[in-house]
């Protein structure tokens, strides 16, 4: 109540004494509690008005105040806040100290502008660079799996390099990955899966081969300061049309002006071991009818236990322990004008399955130099080499756990070698993986520079000018070769290939913006910030693939040792250009209108095309300044936002023409041309709308922020809507019509959710503290229309069986098969000649593969140096096809297969028809029956292979010990060691391989297939970080 | 200021380095016009596809002939026929095959006849293997996809060969004007553009198409025998399936045997068919063609000596197949699993299967049949061992022996390996086959009558596309 008094009694005053004000300057410097190094970039606000400015490299900052303000907001990311009493003082020596919680109250958002927190009317996330690097994961997009609610990350394998995807808040477009994108220091970055195919290869090389990386595998997690995730579309209206799926915006570390140079060192030592693996039977040998052959490889044969025979476990001693080895060093100095920092990063990761590495090499220089009062210039340059060696994932019959798993006990795959060099395997056309691990290697390297330069000049008290071009250009190469006896060539009969793929990726980006921020009404009681200008993002793309195939060496790879080759190559180009528009009113830093616009044109619309217009609007209200009990409710803010954004189809869609057909009937390599020496061409598949028009993702999002008891507990609460509709899809067509799809405008889909992140820190004396993080998410995807007549169609054509579907009135990418035919009251129906269930003549829904919710749950305990924090991770739902499992039982070597083959079954069911009709079922069916055609999928359905991929994880469990030197001139500053653990526990009702696993990696909208997919992995580690 | 001037170089650098014009709009890498040329060696290719491939399999495995056992043909050996599983072959069929032929007959026919009179026989080819397979079928509607018509009608089975034979008239029509500017070569992968060649196939496919009907058109025997006269009758004039040696030109049957190992096998029925039933391990009395279709390993793969017969087939009736029968042999290019395939071609219209379609005919009205019979027979045999047998010794039939049944068993075993043999089986019913039983894990219904109606299509084209039980038969199988 005091409280309450003495504020309405401030805000008379300031009402009285703004007439009569008189401004004056205040000047001061802003340091790290931590190092005592000046901190550039710090927002210093009067409290009460949106009066401020940021410090510059020297941490300095001068400021106009008006004569009755009493006290300035200092905050930056990473730090906590601090108000300071401005007094008579006109000189203010600040000092930060590190912030421990989540909540950081500025953040950076699209284009690089920093707002503060309170400002914001729409959810952000925000994740701190340390955090990311403590996950222990070397891709910057896993690491931020459950650090944030509503970010969903699902990781393609536990092999190094392998991708993961990220999804926020839900799958909406056909036409896109769905990914958002990636922005490091303002600029666009690359997170593409480069597959290439081969220009006659009619399959997607994403269900069989090797796992490939998202590009953003290449930044280096130590560089990062601080990451803030923008769940909504919001980021779109600044960043186009690549951002319609949200955007991740990482912001690097830059070099602070201090006394002398200051390095920091860091080295990491971590081990790997796979964290799960389907169970097999050891007791049957390859065979059928319970003899051996070794013409199949189905594991059907005799019983070698009985017989006496020897077995082997043929996953023991596959997978190995693998070291990971990360070191970083980097250098900061410079002094008030200018300010560097270098850094030196490698990491040279092993995977537990044989020969597979990814190793990463990257320099890093930042610069920043205030050449006057006015300009300051800037830039950075990093420099990336990573390469790897990646072993084979899925449906390939020369891959690792395929062939692995269905090897039969009574063969031991460690005997790889025939005395002549050529390979011993079990059955003809599977790779012994002891062998095809070795001499089947997948070899990537990847060269890169991400650049970026700025010039900002102050104009004048209102107006800065700031200009950025930023560059980002790779080159990646790999080869896959085929040994000779390898059965992985094209042709599977063991004469050798080798394939080769050049990609070139280049993305220019620049913008142009006049940012401007003015106080102005009573009392500068109205504050208008913001920017406008433009922006131009131009990417270009070309591979080139080239194979040879028939080798005349053993063990040479040149294409000058192949009888038969063979070149496609594909180029595209996209440029789009905007003008926009963002201003924030903003009135007693109580109330933020913001208004944003963008006018973007893009290539890939017809030439000629009018440009399309996103708008956008978020309102924040904080409520707590007129609160009575300003003590147990310290924070409160309401905020709503509205935003619809477009988003362009992939380039030359809108195109008809004509290509070399693939000509393949899904089980052998095909036809292609040049074939006998003639060129082929056919009209494309795809038939496209005479106009397309921008997908349009409308979005509503609401949220309620608060936080009490001095900051003690918070909470965060969104609830948001989207509705995609225009949504551009390949909609399939009768093939009668001459084509496979229409390419058109027309789907409507729609994703609702809430995402609540819970902040308490139950203890907090001077010696200790526990910080609690929970973070819960719930997204709910409809599909609401697709096109006239049509009420289905593929997602994903990658089996033929399941496919992932959309389905009016269903989530995105639902599971779609043939499910068995039931009852009215649900029971099995029986076929009673067989004994086995009957099954629809058409499709149906049988999993929805997006979890139900999302959350995990942080603490962290810091006392004196000690920190000690772990996190869980909980999914529920999230439905994936257990193909290895099915396949497995199909083949003989599941343990269930063991004993369920030495007896008959009786499948639980009733008769279908007979006699006896509506009855339960008393036919039995055969032991071999009953695995392969039950439980194995052959002739049953899909429907027992859905299996729930919910699971409770200890995804992290990091300790640390810290010593500051802080006596100056100490030589060290501090010496960091550090134990972690992670995925050390999982528990999940899901009968095979980690469930965060995904075949068709990051760059497929499909999700929920296992079919052999590589297992993950479980890892401890240690490190040590030494500052001088 | 000088930093200044550098990223302002820099900032030029970058646009300037940009990509403009047309490279932005359209693609560099796909042409927006072609040629007839490179247009009509891709219909070859996919005729290929589409008269020997998954299509030709499945046909083979319904007309017992082969075994699926393991993978995806074991589900198919179970009669459990999807809707999606032919997805693909309906997209080669419809799509990529016969939406080229209209589009070369509607560009082609005034400056190119000979261009369109080609693809109005591949269309009539392609089309016939769409309806003989899925019964009624998109035909008059069809391939409207560019003025965005995409729900084309069902054509009548009875309306659909009404056309073939239409098409292959405007066909040789075509063949026969003078006036073409371009005349195919060697983009004409089948004839090098000899339109004798082709007019004589389009004869021989009128007489295929007139045969068909032989339960609903009292003048089919009459058909057959008239177009028969302008066919083929010399080997020489065979349309076959080119496969040079290349791993991207390989005899499909050939590349399925390698690259789906132990997916198929011979099926008991048809391999007993090929040996002298009262003494079936006598090689001396194997058929000539036995060698040829089938092969045989001494060892299994991993060396250890087989036990069985030479030559073993798969029974069906079995609850599992056996993965030790023999699989197909070097009539498909096919020499085992460490070889390279040799090259092989496939038959699509013969001089073997004029001689059977005649002699049908004659046996239908009552004339003998034993020379057609006989000469059907020795070509088979001739062309299947490529010459080292030319059947005398089996070609033995007589006026009283050359029966129907007689005729249509030995056809069945002549065109080994094309969907003919499961039209004719479901049209006559001859061989009598054996089935697989529920016991040994096979759908109720027994061999499939048609193939489901394709997922696209019922997702496409709902309105047409209705799903048909595949116990139900199609029309010209229906007395």
């Amino acid at each position: 109540m005091k409280k309450l008094l003495l504020l309405s009694l401030c805000m008379l005053l300031f009402g009285i004494t703004g007439v009569i004000a008189q401004n004056r300057t205040v000047k001061g410097t802003v340091i790290a509690k931590d190092d005592g190094q000046p901190i550039p970039g710090v927002t210093v606000t009067v409290k009460g008005t949106g009066t401020g400015t940021q410090t510059d490299i020297g941490g300095k900052f001068s400021l106009e105040v008006p004569s009755s303000a009493s006290t300035l907001v200092v905050s930056s990311i990473g730090y906590t806040s601090q108000e300071v009493a401005i007094g008579s003082n006109t000189d203010i020596s600040v000092t930060l100290e590190t912030s421990t919680s989540q909540l950081t109250e500025v953040v950076v958002t699209a284009l690089g502008v920093k707002k503060s927190e309170r400002s914001i009317g729409y959810s952000v996330s925000t994740v701190k660079g340390e955090d990311l690097a403590k996950s222990g994961e070397a891709n910057i997009i896993e690491g931020l799996a459950a650090k944030a609610a509503g970010v969903s990350i699902v990781s393609s394998s536990g092999t190094p390099g392998a991708s993961s995807k990220i999804i926020l808040r839900g799958p909406a477009s056909f036409e896109t990955d769905n990914q958002p994108l990636i922005v490091v220091d303002g600029v666009p970055i690359d997170n593409s899966v480069n597959y290439t195919n081969a220009g006659d290869n009619p399959y997607d090389n994403r269900l069989a081969g090797p796992q490939l990386s998202n590009r953003a595998l290449d930044i280096n997690p130590e560089d990062i300061e601080s990451v803030t995730i923008l769940k909504g579309p919001a980021a779109a209206a600044l960043y186009g049309q690549d951002a319609g799926n949200g955007a991740v915006i990482y912001t690097t570390k830059r070099g602070k002006s201090r006394k002398g140079l200051g390095v920091d060192f860091s080295s990491n030592v971590q081990f790997d071991e796979v964290s799960r693996l389907p169970k097999l039977q050891l007791r049957f040998g390859q065979g059928s009818n319970d003899a051996y052959s070794g013409l199949t490889p189905n594991s059907f044969g005799e019983d070698l236990i009985k017989a006496g025979k020897p077995t082997y476990n043929n996953l023991d001693g596959f997978f190995k322990t693998a070291a990971t080895y990360t070191n970083n060093v980097s250098i900061n100095g410079g002094n008030d004008n200018t300010t560097f920092r270098l850094s030196v990063g490698s990491s040279n990761a092993n995977g537990v399955i044989p020969y597979s590495n990814y190793n990463r090499y990257d320099v890093r220089l930042t610069a920043d130099n205030k050449l006057n009062d006015k300009i300051t210039v800037g830039g950075t340059m990093n420099y990336i080499n990573s390469n790897s060696q990646s072993p084979s994932n899925g449906s390939d019959l020369s891959g690792v756990m395929l062939a692995l798993l269905r090897m039969p006990a009574g063969f031991d795959g460690r005997n790889y070698l025939n005395p002549d060099g050529t390979q011993n395997t079990y059955y003809p056309v599977y790779d012994n993986p002891y062998f095809s691990t070795q001499f089947n290697p997948f070899s990537e390297e990847t060269n890169r520079i991400i650049g970026n330069g700025y010039v900002d000049a102050t104009l004048s008290k209102v107006f800065t000018l700031s200009f950025k071009v930023g560059v980002d250009s790779y080159h990646t190469g790999n080869e896959k070769d085929y040994a000779i006896s390898s059965y992985g060539n094209d042709a599977a009969d063991g004469s050798g290939q080798v394939n080769r793929t050049n990609i070139n990726f280049r993305n220019l980006y620049s913008d142009l913006l006049l940012k401007f921020n003015k106080s102005f009404g009573a009392d500068n009681n109205f504050t208008l910030t913001g920017l406008v200008g433009g922006n131009i993002n131009y990417k270009q793309y070309s591979d080139s693939f080239e194979r040879g195939r028939g080798l005349a060496i053993p063990g040479f790879y040149n294409f000058g040792g192949a009888s038969e080759l063979y070149v496609s190559n594909d180029t595209w180009y996209q440029s789009d250009k905007s003008l926009l528009a963002d201003i924030t009113l903003d009135y007693k830093s109580q109330v933020f209108l913001t208004l944003t616009g963008r006018n973007e044109w893009s290539s890939t619309l017809s030439r000629g095309s009018k440009g399309f217009f996103y708008p956008k609007a978020d309102l924040a209200y904080v409520f707590s300044n007129l609160l009575k009990d300003q003590q147990t409710i310290t924070y409160g803010k309401v905020r709503v936002a509205y935003s619809n954004v477009g988003i362009t189809p992939l380039p030359y869609r809108n195109q008809l023409f004509y290509t070399v057909p693939f000509i393949a009937d899904g089980y052998t390599s095909g036809l292609s041309f040049p074939y006998s020496g003639q060129n082929g061409y056919a009209i494309n598949s795809r038939v496209p709308a005479q106009q397309l028009t921008p997908e349009r993702n409308e979005g509503w999002e609401a949220g309620l922020e608060m936080r009490f008891l001095d900051d003690r507990l918070g909470f965060d609460l969104t609830l948001y809507q989207q509705t995609a509709h225009d949504l551009l899809i390949d909609q399939p067509v009768a093939p009668s019509s001459g084509f496979q799809t229409y390419f058109h405008n027309i789907a409507k889909d729609r994703n609702k959710g809430i995402e609540l992140t819970i902040t308490g820190t139950p203890v907090k004396t001077d010696n200790f503290s526990w910080d609690v993080t929970a973070n819960w998410s719930h997204n709910e995807s409809t599909i609401l229309k697709l096109a006239p007549g049509v009420t289905q169609f593929p997602v994903g054509n990658f089996f033929s069986e399941p496919q992932s579907y959309a389905i009016v009135g269903k989530p995105f990418g639902a599971l779609y098969g043939y499910a068995f035919q039931r009852d009215a009251k649900g029971n099995v129906l029986i076929d009673p000649d067989s004994g086995l269930p009957l099954q629809e003549d058409q499709q149906s829904m049988l999993g929805n593969p997006n979890p139900d919710w999302l959350a995990n749950l942080n603490n962290e305990f810091h006392y004196k140096g000690f920190t000690f924090s772990f996190l869980w991770d909980f999914r529920k739902g999230g439905t994936l096809w257990n193909g290895t499992w099915q396949n497995l039982n199909y083949r003989g070597k599941s343990i269930e297969s063991e004993e369920a083959r030495t007896v008959t079954h009786v499948i639980p069911g009733v008769f279908a028809s007979g006699p006896n009709a509506g009855q339960p079922n008393t036919k039995a069916v055969s032991g071999t029956i009953y695995v392969q055609k039950y439980l194995g999928g052959n002739g049953a359905t899909n429907e027992l292979a859905m299996q729930s991929g919910s699971w409770i994880r200890l995804r992290s469990v990091n300790l640390a010990y810290r010593w500051n030197f802080s006596k100056p001139g100490a030589s060290i500053q501090y010496i960091e060691v550090g134990a972690a653990l992670r995925n050390i526990f999982l528990s999940t009702k899901y009968k095979g391989v980690d469930p965060e696993t995904g075949l068709t990696g990051a760059s497929a909208n499909a999700i929920g297939y296992d079919y052999y997919n590589n297992p993950g992995t479980k890892s401890e580690s240690v490190s040590v970080r030494v500052g001088f | 200021m000088k930093n200044n001037i550098y990223i302002v170089l820099f900032a030029l650098l970058l646009v300037s380095s940009c990509k403009k014009g047309e490279v932005l709009y359209s693609s560099p890498d796909a042409p927006a016009k072609v040629t007839p040329q490179v247009m009509l060696t891709s219909i070859e290719v996919n005729t290929i596809q589409n008269t020997e491939g998954d299509l030709a399999r499945v046909a083979a495995m319904y007309s017992d002939q082969i075994a699926g056992i393991s993978g995806q043909y074991s589900y198919i050996q179970d009669y459990d026929l999807k809707t999606l599983d032919f997805d693909n072959h309906w997209v080669g069929l419809y799509a990529t095959t016969m939406g080229d032929c209209k589009i070369m007959i509607d560009k082609y026919s005034a400056t190119d006849p000979a261009y369109a009179g080609i693809a109005q026989i591949l269309m009539a080819l392609n089309l016939g293997i769409a309806t003989d397979l899925w019964g009624d079928v998109p035909y008059s509607e069809a391939f409207q996809g560019q003025t965005g018509v995409f729900t084309a009608k069902y054509d009548a089975q009875a309306d659909v060969i009404a056309s073939i034979q239409s098409l292959l008239d405007q066909g040789i029509a075509n063949l026969a004007k003078p006036d073409n500017i371009d005349i195919p070569g060697g983009d004409d992968l089948y004839y090098g553009g000899d339109a004798d060649k082709w007019t004589k196939a389009a004869w021989t496919l009128k007489a295929r198409y007139a045969n068909r009907v032989s339960l609903k058109d009292p003048n089919s025997a009459a058909n057959v025998l008239a177009y028969l006269a302008n066919g083929i009758t010399d080997p020489a004039d065979n349309m076959e399936n080119p496969h040079p040696a290349a791993t991207n030109t390989q005899n499909q049957w050939g590349a399925f045997a390698q690259q789906a190992f132990s997916y198929m096998v011979a099926n008991k029925f048809f391999i007993e068919a090929l040996m002298d039933p009262t003494d079936p391990t006598n090689a001396t009395k194997y058929d000539p063609r036995l060698d040829y279709y089938f092969r045989q390993d001494t060892a299994d793969y991993n060396k250890a000596p087989l036990t069985t017969s030479k030559y073993t087939g798969s029974d069906i009736a079995d609850e599992t197949g056996n993965p030790n029968a023999s699989t197909v042999g070097k009539y498909f290019g096919y020499l085992g699993p460490d070889s390279d395939l040799v090259a092989k071609n496939f038959p699509v219209i013969t001089s073997f299967e004029a001689s059977f379609l005649a002699a049908e005919a004659k046996s239908r009205l009552g004339q003998d049949a034993s020379v057609d019979l006989n000469n059907g027979i020795k070509g088979s045999v001739t062309y299947v061992t490529g010459g080292a047998n030319d059947g005398s010794s089996i070609a033995t039939y007589t006026p009283v022996t050359a029966t129907l049944t007689n005729i249509m068993t030995q056809k069945w075993i002549a065109m080994f390996g094309q969907i003919e043999t499961y039209n004719d089986i479901r049209r006559t019913g001859i061989p009598v086959l054996q089935v697989r039983p529920g016991s040994a894990g096979a759908k109720p219904g027994g061999i499939p009558q048609r193939l489901p109606t394709p997922q696209n299509e019922i997702d496409g084209n709902p309105a047409n596309a209705k799903f048909i039980p595949l116990t139900t038969p199609v029309w010209w199988a229906t007395h």
